[in-house]
């Protein structure tokens, strides 16, 4: 660690290493554009997977259903762990709890899928898009949650003071003050859960019942075999991942300007 | 209790745990005095101006501000504006919008609104900077708003914690003369907390010294100097010189002395007292020199000399108890080198008794 | 997303009050933090332990569950078959991990290395970022690499290495290969923070007082860095272990993993007993696992204190 400077070596490895993580995914891309249906043989630009996709109803259909749950489970998820968020960073002094929060995070989704199967079939809860939202939005909070609250742990509630201390009541002072300085941190949480929920596969396979989200619908495609149109609505997938994700890394982010604005706080 | 005190604390008591931050605290504040609170980091200076904007209840005593008790009553309620220690300038608004939020909490109507800004931003002379946001701003710039939002609404008190700690020495200096200028001409009542000494004198009309949540003394700068009220408070403005003593009758001896008569304000017999004095009082002897005023005489080696602008200290280690003594005369009367064996007088009338504070 | 520092600012100042009393802040948190555990106590705690109890039942054909309690599915599961999948899961997660480790400690250093900060943000949410993608679809991509008539196959022919297509899916390596690819960034993410903060001056330091470098190793890195390589290791272990995707379509059922085994109980042979009682086991490793990290972490920190 002490020869901090260029290892040609090493260089050369970290460039395998994104080589490695990309390039399936650039073939994928690539071939969702072929025009024909053989990986190895290019028969020219084309989008016609693409609109082969456009017509496909029960794509749409599980593409719709998939917003629908991740629109919801992110609205739950986003308000339950913000204000979990709150509680932690500000009214509790629990270890047990502090721990416990990420628990979700770390129960494989194996056992949360088969765990919410079973209770759902055991209090007759039917299975669907209700029974997904309810099973995303297990640790969307806790996903949540931990984002939010990187935004809370580098607030100066000195901030929030003197809004009291100028005459701003608590509701005004937590609308004025609170929310607009946190808010990054709760978009970047909402983007994150969507795009965690539109990608789930395992506990939506076990608790959809009948309903078909988008990854079951690519899941059932796939052990069909590999079809162009796959690459098409795969493409489509992770470009959409991608921009989801680095926006909510845009909001997340600690802006340095902005932070020292209050973080420039004397010893006293 | 006076009627011009704006504000009056009255045995205020501040627990957190097993810390007493503030301990039986009794304090009166003039109407347009420049009021300082000094005294080291911890000492529950934070606390108390906390305590008298609304944050924080007290676990007894009262706060009264003109006269009324302010009981439970929320900051948002109290006529006192506070400048916080960091500031706490609103990190997505911009300057303007910074300083007129505490009229727009008051539902002031725009113009009004817009006209005060005007004003303030001109007695801070930050009409270039109003559309900036806070992470724009340098350090003094930061602090010049955090005064002016205080400001805006002409509160009764202007509470000011370590308003200049975050800045550098110079700009220090000179936003210390500033913030007096400025109290001066808006007239308000300022209670100002620092740990810094020079500071304080250099700004306050009173300063309330205090140590371990409790005050040990309330005077004018001067007074201070010249007469704190015990070895705490006497250290910490400026250097004195200390002598360890034991009252008796009359006075108080120094081992190997006769006793200095000295009033030891009610100090029980036998009890421990410092003599203490400044190091300008002290008058280094050249050989064989005598003096006629009554003083303590004692013998030592010269440590060092340190020559600052027109003046020189020396430090004197005496031999008997082997405690140093700073004298401080100007540069040209003292040529003693380094090493050489010198006397000290310490005449009687410049000697203070200092008691220990109050634990 | 990023191991970004978060100034500390506030930090050793106590915790202002904000004018509210005692009794109100308590009545806050407990509005602020109720309303998700009573979610969690429903939908994830009791669900969970309705998994454990099942696995103590019996299940009928037709996937009924008969409510007499017993360890039938216990002494079912000690049958050499379904201990052979649990062990092979094991192994195969074992094996991912050990190769996420090794391809995940150079990159991590050398992202971790890097002087710029800009760089290291860059670098890192490259290496991320494919983790917030659909896992299906990264697994996807491989088939279309990997089969018969796939890219690798048809280079291959195209250069004149081989006459007949391999047959590179459907055996373990796919697997592992498919796990690694889908978690190398947990990987890599924590043994990134644990590098970084380590501080060049110290490791100066500890060599300007006299250590040797495997004594600095010792005592200033491995005690740094083995946290990391703690979370990354249950990070990457829990989701292959558990994994059900990668054994089915790149393993093609012949690299069957405990994940599948549970899977076929519960929507194809519905056992749900049975598979409750795998669930169970799966869950009884993973707490070995979270043991073993608790000890090796004790163990960590005492290295530390000693010296
Ligand atoms: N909210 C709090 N919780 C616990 N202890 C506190 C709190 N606020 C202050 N203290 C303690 O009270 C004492 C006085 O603090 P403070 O008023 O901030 O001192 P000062 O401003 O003079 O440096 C210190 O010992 C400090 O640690
Ligand atoms: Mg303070």
């Amino acid at each position: 660690m002490t020869n901090r400077g260029r290892n040609p070596l090493l260089v050369v490895y970290m460039g395998a290493l994104l080589a490695f993580l990309y390039l399936p995914i650039a073939i994928l891309i690539v071939l969702s554009f072929n025009d024909s249906k053989l990986a190895m043989v290019w028969r020219g630009f084309s989008l016609r997977w693409y609109e082969e996709l456009m017509h496909d109803g029960d794509m749409l259909t599980s593409i719709r259903n998939t917003l629908v749950i991740a629109l919801i489970a992110t609205l739950i998820s986003v308000v339950f762990g913000t204000l979990l968020a709150f509680g932690l960073e500000r009214h509790t002094r629990s270890a047990a709890l502090e721990n416990g929060v990420y628990l979700p995070l770390m129960i494989p989704d194996v056992v949360t899928g088969i765990g919410l199967l079973s209770f759902f079939t055991a209090i007759t809860f039917p299975l669907g898009t209700g029974s997904v939202i309810i099973a995303h939005s297990v640790w969307g909070i806790a996903f949540a949650a931990a984002i939010v609250r990187t935004r809370l742990r580098g607030f100066d509630r000195a901030v929030e003071e003197a809004s009291l201390d100028l005459g701003m009541r608590e509701v005004p002072t937590f609308l004025r003050i609170t929310l607009p300085i946190i808010w990054p941190g709760i978009v970047a949480a909402a983007l994150v859960v969507f795009t965690l929920s539109i990608d789930e596969f395992i506990i939506a396979y076990f608790t959809a019942g009948q309903t078909v989200t988008f990854p079951i619908q690519v899941y059932s495609m796939i052990r069909f075999g590999v079809t162009p149109e796959i690459n098409a609505v795969a493409t489509i997938m992770l470009l959409f991942s991608m921009v989801l994700i680095l926006t909510a890394y845009l909001f997340a982010r600690p802006r340095p300007g902005r932070r020292s604005a209050d973080a420039e706080e004397p010893t006293t | 209790m006076s009627s011009q005190n704006v504000i009056s604390i009255e045995s205020a008591v501040k627990r957190f745990g097993d810390v007493i931050a503030l301990d039986r605290v009794s304090i009166e504040i003039r109407e347009n005095e420049f009021f300082a609170l000094l005294g080291p980091s911890g000492c529950g200076k934070t606390t108390l101006l906390r305590a008298i904007a609304g944050f924080g209840v007290l676990d007894s005593g009262r706060i009264l501000l003109d006269g009324k008790d302010l009981g439970h009553s929320k900051p948002y309620d109290r006529p006192v504006n506070m400048m916080f220690q960091s500031y706490a300038l609103f990190p997505h608004m911009r300057v303007r919008d910074n300083i007129a939020y505490g009229l727009k909490a008051d539902h002031l109507p725009k113009n009004e609104i817009e006209a005060r800004v005007d004003e303030v931003l001109g007695i801070a002379d930050m009409h270039a900077l109003a559309d900036r946001r806070p992470h724009e701003l340098s350090g003094g710039q930061r602090q010049r708003v955090a005064l002016a939002r205080a400001i805006i609404k002409r509160p009764r008190v202007l509470l000011l914690d370590e308003p200049l700690a975050a800045l550098d020495r110079k700009l220090r200096q000179e936003m210390q003369i500033e913030l007096k200028r400025m109290q001066h001409e808006i007239g308000l009542t300022f209670v100002v907390v620092t740990h810094d000494q020079e500071e304080a004198m250099t700004m306050a009309d009173r300063i309330a010294v205090m140590r371990n949540g409790r005050v040990l003394q309330i005077a004018p700068p001067q007074e201070l100097y010249r007469r704190p009220a015990d070895r705490f408070v006497a250290s910490f403005i400026g250097t004195m010189n200390l002598l360890e003593g034991t009252t008796v009758a009359g006075g108080v001896t120094i081992p190997g002395h006769e006793t200095v008569p000295i009033d030891t304000g009610g100090a029980g017999l036998g009890s421990p007292l410092a003599l203490g004095i400044r190091p300008g009082d002290v008058r280094l002897l050249t050989e064989g020199e005598e003096i006629d005023e009554a003083s303590i005489v004692l013998a030592g080696i010269v440590e060092t000399t340190a020559f600052i602008g027109s003046q020189s200290h020396t430090l004197v280690r005496v031999h008997e108890t082997a405690v140093a003594i700073t004298v401080t005369a100007s540069a040209s009367t003292v040529l003693v080198e380094d090493g050489s064996p010198c006397r000290v007088a310490l005449p009687y009338t410049a000697l203070l008794a200092l008691p220990d504070p109050p634990e | 997303m990023t191991a970004s520092k978060t100034p500390t600012s506030g930090a050793g100042q106590p915790a202002p009050e904000v004018g509210f009393t005692q009794r109100a802040r308590a009545r806050l948190g407990l509005l602020t933090v109720v309303p998700t555990l009573t979610w969690w106590v429903i939908f994830l705690v009791l669900p969970i332990g309705l998994v454990l109890v099942t696995a103590f039942f019996k299940g009928a054909p037709y996937g009924e569950i008969i409510y007499e309690p017993g360890f039938g599915n216990l002494v079912r599961a000690t049958d050499p078959l379904y201990l052979g999948v649990l062990w092979h899961s094991v192994v195969i997660a074992t094996i991912t991990t050990a190769i996420c480790l090794v391809l995940g400690y150079p990159a991590a250093y050398f992202i971790a290395t890097r002087p710029q900060a800009r760089t290291r943000t860059v670098l890192l949410m490259l290496v991320i970022l494919p983790f917030w993608t659909n896992f299906l679809i990264r697994t996807y991509a491989w088939i279309i690499l990997l089969n018969r008539e796939g890219v690798v196959n048809g280079i291959l022919k195209r250069i004149g290495l081989i006459d007949e297509p391999l047959s590179l899916l459907y055996n373990d390596a796919a697997v592992v290969l498919g796990l690694v690819y889908g978690y190398l960034p947990l990987m890599i993410l924590p043994l990134y923070a644990a590098i970084e903060r380590i501080n060049p001056q110290v490791l100066e330091a500890a060599a300007d007082l006299g250590a040797r470098p495997l004594r600095v190793l010792r005592t200033v890195v491995l005690p740094l860095i083995i946290p990391g390589v703690v979370a990354g290791v249950v990070f990457v272990f829990v989701p292959s272990l558990g994994n059900i995707p990668v054994p089915e379509l790149l393993g093609g059922g012949r690299s069957e993993m405990i994940g599948n085994l549970i899977n076929r109980q519960f929507l194809t042979t519905r056992d749900w007993p049975f598979g409750s009682m795998l669930v169970l086991l799966l869950l009884l490793i993973l707490m070995g696992l979270l043991v073993l990290q608790s000890l090796v972490l004790r163990r960590n920190r005492k290295v530390r204190i000693d010296d």
